[in-house]
Order: structure tokens, then C-alpha cells, then sequence
């Protein structure tokens, strides 16, 4: 019998974890711990935090869901990984702590025989002082419950605004490393979208604050679209949804401090700036979940598995070459990590090795530009694949593991521009590879003839079609491993 | 920060005039463009194609 644990119940972890309990004989166990009791459908947090769809029609309950298919769960955090296990008992396990009412701070030993990291993202708010809705001055759609604070603050700009007073929205990224703007743009179109429904929109200035370079980065360095007769970067599509939408942007930007009303801004040139709002969602920067390592003895391993900003190290090069000189081949392929071979971490956990857009550092040497991005699709394909691996490696089958390189997978992405079956828009893209692979599309690192883009109402159908799918799929109802990742 | 005049319920006006002494030139859609993006039959046609465009790369990330 083989135990499969599996640390987090997002998208690339609940993967994971329903193709290994289908793959798996019932004599081998799936288990998966995650401090959350809820699976949470991140992308339409977007929507929950305009207002448009109420918190419960973006999560579920995972216990029953779970226990139907035969998936053990535990409610806990993950605190450490012993992978040499312990000098007595040589079998690897790890340490959770739950986080459930009735045993919340009751620390476990789970055995395991492959353990992958699907953690996620730690929402480092902390980062830029007063960021953030835990304490902080702004707020955020990270989670279902950021989303719904958000919708609040927003039906309260609206009163304001009815009552004909000015409202200043800021959208975008609160610090100089954030990834995941991909999200932030969907709700500044949304937000403007939801607004003239609400016939304030002339009440209303929307400016867009971001690390990125240049509009449209989307830490992915860009991308390019065949359009006209001209290969276009992806900046002129985006600056000109937002000129038609009348959003003022600022980019090339470190948010330092936010205070209430006001936040405070480095630009690359070395710029100080501040900017006052009414209203703030500035997404956070991300770093791994603090997870500790240990070996047999007890001593710390941790920086044997984990990177410097808490991503698991797995099967890339983290030689820490140039930005010039990387390839796309120096992603990872197999995800397995180079210290323990039946450790593997899966979507947002693992660390990537460089960054896409290209680094750059303000005058002030402030480190500004955004991190990779791991969307969606690439997590749960990277997690169906590392679940496939351990399959095959249970079962015996001498055959080489299963790859999923980001720099060789395609991913398709809508992002809603505003929520109306016939008036509303989003863009879809579609670009292939997703980390830009020079040697093979010397012009653009991308084969222009799959990368897409569109704006348009049937973006926003396939959008309301995805939160059905990924819902059904999620819930493993009849079918849900047709449904593509 | 300059904000642009919007009439209520319409999609704002942002002249190019005020976009360029912000030196920010964008491009913008025409009104075909816009009729386009909403125009029913045309986007059910692009329902279909987008979703083929889709299934293509979900295909080739899984061979
Ligand atoms: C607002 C927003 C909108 C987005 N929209 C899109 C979109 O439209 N399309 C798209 O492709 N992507 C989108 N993304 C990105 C997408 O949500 C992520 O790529 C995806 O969630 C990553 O999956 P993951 O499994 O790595 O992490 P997550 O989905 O974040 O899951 C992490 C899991 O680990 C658990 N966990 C945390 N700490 C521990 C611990 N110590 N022990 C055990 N478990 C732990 C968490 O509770 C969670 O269950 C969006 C992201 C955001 C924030």
C-alpha cells in the first residue's frame, strides 16, 4: 500500500488529488490537507467582488465531496516536511496543525510515501506597509472573503457617488514584485463596466497603478498578437481597452505605503509619488507558504527544499544565470524535487527560475517588475501530470516521468470585461508556449500563429461556461475528468 | 490627475487630445469595432472559433 499525501486543495492540489484517487486501487491512499474546509474557484472572486455573485457560488464544502470519493482530508496547515523521517521510524512524513474549532492547534504526524506541495501562494501583504484588508487600507480579491469586502466598499462608493460625490478607485498591484495582474485588470474593467451599470460612472476616476513595465505585461514579458498585417504587442490592445474604458494608468511602480486614503509610490525613474483614493484593491505579492524542512536528526533542511522566497526548488535550473541567458528548457518538466525524489510541488509552489518580464531596478534601487505568473490552466495540468507520475511509479511501470513544461504547454485565458449576456465583454487569449522560448520563435519567443487575442461578448460566455465547467469538474460530479484541465 | 468627462451609462469619452498631453497614445476601437464585439450572430460565430482556438492548446499541452 502506498500513501499519497497531498499538501492544499486549490486548483493544482485538488487535481492532483482526484486523478491520483481515480488512477489508484483502493489499497493505496490519497490524503489531502489544506487549512481551508472550503475549495475556493479563485477566478470568479473577481465577480463576487464587484458585487455580482454572492461568496457561496465560489466555494464548497470539500469534506463531502472528499469522502465520496474516497480522498482522506484533514483540516490543517502543513508546518513541516521530515522527509528522512525520524531516527527511530526512517518513513517520511509530515507535520500539520489543525486548524479545525473543536482540535485548532493540534499538531499530527502524517506518514507519507509521496508528499506533493500544492500550497499556493502566501499573500505576503506584509511586504508594503497598510497593504491590504487585514489591518491595512486597501483591499483585495484573493480570496472569497477579500471579494466580498470589496463589494461592500464598493456599495458604499456608490452611495457616495449617488449622492454626487467624486470617487478616485485605484486598482492594481501594491508592491514591486507582484505577479497575478492578469486578475487586477479584470476587476479595473469590470469595476468600470459595473459602474455605468450603476449610472455613476461619471462620478467616477479609475486609475490603474502596476509593477509592470509596460501595460499588458502581465509578468509574462507581454505577448504578441498577429493583427492587420502587424505582429502587435499586447500593450496596445490593453492601453486601448483602457482609453475606451477612460482608466488612467500608472506603470513601472512600487507601492511603498498605503495609508488610509492615500498611497505612497516609487516609479522606476526613481520618482516619489503619492496618489489619494477612495477606494483601493491592490493585489499583494506572493511568496511561498512557510513550510520548514527537516532532517532524521532534526536539523534544518529547509533551504535544501525551498527556495529563498519560500517556492519549493524542483527540476529547473536555479544557476541563477543572466536574464539574457536563460532558456525556455531551464523550466521544470517533472517537478520533482532535486533533494527527495518522492517530493514534487505542484502549481504556484514551485519556484520558478527566473523571471519572465525582464528584471529591472528603480534609481533608488528598488527592485521593480513583475514575478511569473502560474495561471490556472498550467496548475492543475502540471498537478494531473505529477499525480500521473506518482501512478505510474506505484504501480511499477518502468517508464519515464510524465512532463509538463510551462515553457511548452499553451494556456487559454479569459479575462471578463464586464458581466452581461449581451452587452458584456472579455478578452480572450490564447498564447503558446507560456514561457516565451527564444530558439524555437526567435521574433516574439511565441508561435504567433496559436497566440490569439479577442474582446468581445463571447469571452464572457466561455467565462460563465468555465465557472460552470470548473465548478462541476471541482465538485468530481458525473464526468469531471472530461472536462478539460 | 486629469479625469475625463463621461456622459452617464455610456462608455466614456476619452479624447485623444487629453490622452496625448498625458503622453499616452492608445489606439482606439472604431464603432464597427465596438458593433462587432456585441453583435450577436457574428459572436456566436466567434463562440464557436475561440473555443476551437482553446481546445487546440489544451490539445497540444497534452501531447
Ligand atoms: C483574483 C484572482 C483571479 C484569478 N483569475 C484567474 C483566471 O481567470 N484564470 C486563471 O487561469 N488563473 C487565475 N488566477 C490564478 C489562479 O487562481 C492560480 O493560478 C491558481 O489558484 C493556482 O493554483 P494553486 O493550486 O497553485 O494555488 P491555490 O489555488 O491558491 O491553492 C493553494 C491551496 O493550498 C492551501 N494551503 C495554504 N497553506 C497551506 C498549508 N500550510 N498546508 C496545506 N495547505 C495549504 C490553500 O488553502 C489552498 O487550498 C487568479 C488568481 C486570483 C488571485
Amino acid at each position: 500500500m502506498a500513501r499519497v499525501v497531498i499538501l492544499g486543495a486549490g486548483v493544482s492540489g485538488h487535481t492532483a488529488a482526484s486523478f491520483a484517487r481515480r488512477w489508484l486501487g483502493p489499497e493505496h491512499s490519497v490524503t489531502v490537507v489544506s487549512p481551508k474546509p472550503t475549495y475556493n474557484w479563485i477566478p470568479s472572486n473577481i465577480w463576487v467582488g464587484i458585487g455580482l455573485m454572492p461568496e457561496r457560488k465560489v466555494v464548497f464544502d470539500l469534506a463531502p465531496i472528499y469522502a465520496k470519493a474516497g480522498i482522506e482530508f484533514h483540516q490543517a496547515a502543513a508546518v513541516s516536511i521530515h522527509p528522512e523521517g525520524r531516527a527511530e521510524d526512517r518513513s517520511p512524513f509530515v507535520t500539520i496543525e489543525s486548524t479545525e474549532a473543536a482540535t485548532k492547534g493540534k499538531t499530527q504526524d502524517l506518514r507519507y510515501d509521496y508528499l506533493i506541495n500544492a500550497t499556493g501562494p502566501k499573500l505576503k501583504f506584509e511586504a508594503t506597509p497598510g497593504l491590504g484588508p487585514h489591518g491595512g487600507h486597501s483591499l483585495s480579491v484573493c480570496t472569497e472573503s477579500h471579494a466580498t469586502e470589496a463589494a461592500k466598499a464598493l456599495d458604499v462608493c456608490t452611495e457616495r457617488m449617488r449622492r454626487g460625490e467624486r470617487q478616485r478607485f485605484l486598482i492594481g498591484t501594491g508592491h514591486g514584485s507582484c505577479t497575478c495582474q492578469g486578475a487586477a485588470f479584470e476587476y479595473a474593467v469590470n469595476l468600470e463596466f459595473e459602474l455605468r451599470k450603476r449610472k455613476v460612472r461619471d462620478k467616477a476616476e479609475i486609475v490603474w497603478i502596476s509593477n509592470e513595465y509596460e501595460l499588458g505585461d502581465f509578468g509574462m514579458g507581454g505577448l504578441h498578437l498577429k493583427r492587420g498585417g502587424y505582429v502587435t504587442p499586447s500593450k496596445i490592445f490593453t492601453e486601448s481597452l483602457f482609453a475606451e474604458r477612460g482608466l488612467e494608468w500608472i506603470t513601472r511602480a512600487h507601492v511603498q505605503e498605503v495609508q488610509p486614503g492615500r498611497a505612497f509610490y516609487e516609479t522606476l525613474d526613481g520618482g516619489q509619488h503619492q496618489i489619494d483614493f477612495d477606494f483601493a484593491m491592490l493585489l499583494p505579492p506572493f511568496s511561498g507558504v512557510p513550510l520548514k524542512a527537516f532532517d532524521r536528526a532534526g536539523e534544518d533542511i529547509s533551504d535544501r527544499l525551498f527556495a529563498k522566497n519560500g517556492f519549493m526548488k524542483v527540476d529547473a535550473d536555479y544557476s541563477g544565470k543572466p536574464f539574457e541567458k536563460w532558456k525556455a528548457s531551464d523550466w521544470p518538466r517533472t517537478y520533482q524535487s532535486p533533494a527527495f525524489d518522492n517530493v514534487y510541488a505542484v502549481g504556484i509552489a514551485f519556484a520558478p527560475p527566473h523571471a519572465i518580464s525582464q528584471p529591472r531596478t528603480s534609481a533608488r534601487g528598488t527592485s521593480i517588475s513583475p514575478t511569473p505568473p502560474r495561471t490556472g490552466q498550467p496548475s492543475a495540468m502540471i498537478g494531473k501530470v505529477v499525480a500521473g507520475t506518482i501512478v505510474d511509479r506505484i504501480q511499477g511501470k518502468s517508464v519515464a516521468p510524465r512532463a509538463a513544461s510551462m515553457a511548452e504547454m499553451g494556456a487559454a485565458c479569459v479575462a471578463s470585461a464586464g458581466a452581461n449576456p449581451f452587452t458584456g465583454t472579455a478578452a480572450s487569449m490564447v498564447v503558446y508556449p507560456i514561457v516565451p522560448d527564444f530558439e524555437r520563435f526567435p521574433q516574439t519567443g511565441r508561435d504567433t500563429n496559436l497566440t490569439y487575442g479577442e474582446i468581445g461578448l463571447a469571452g464572457h460566455w466561455i467565462k460563465i461556461l468555465l465557472h460552470h465547467m470548473f465548478l462541476h469538474k471541482a465538485k468530481l460530479r458525473p464526468g469531471w475528468q472530461l472536462v478539460p484541465e | 490627475m486629469e479625469v475625463s468627462t463621461q456622459s452617464e451609462g455610456k462608455p466614456p469619452a476619452r479624447d485623444v487630445w487629453k490622452a496625448s498631453q498625458s503622453g499616452k497614445f492608445a489606439t482606439l476601437p472604431t464603432g464597427w469595432t465596438r458593433f462587432c464585439r456585441i453583435f450577436l450572430p457574428y459572436q456566436i460565430w466567434r463562440f464557436a472559433m475561440i473555443n476551437l482556438k482553446m481546445l487546440r492548446i489544451i490539445w497540444k499541452g497534452h501531447h
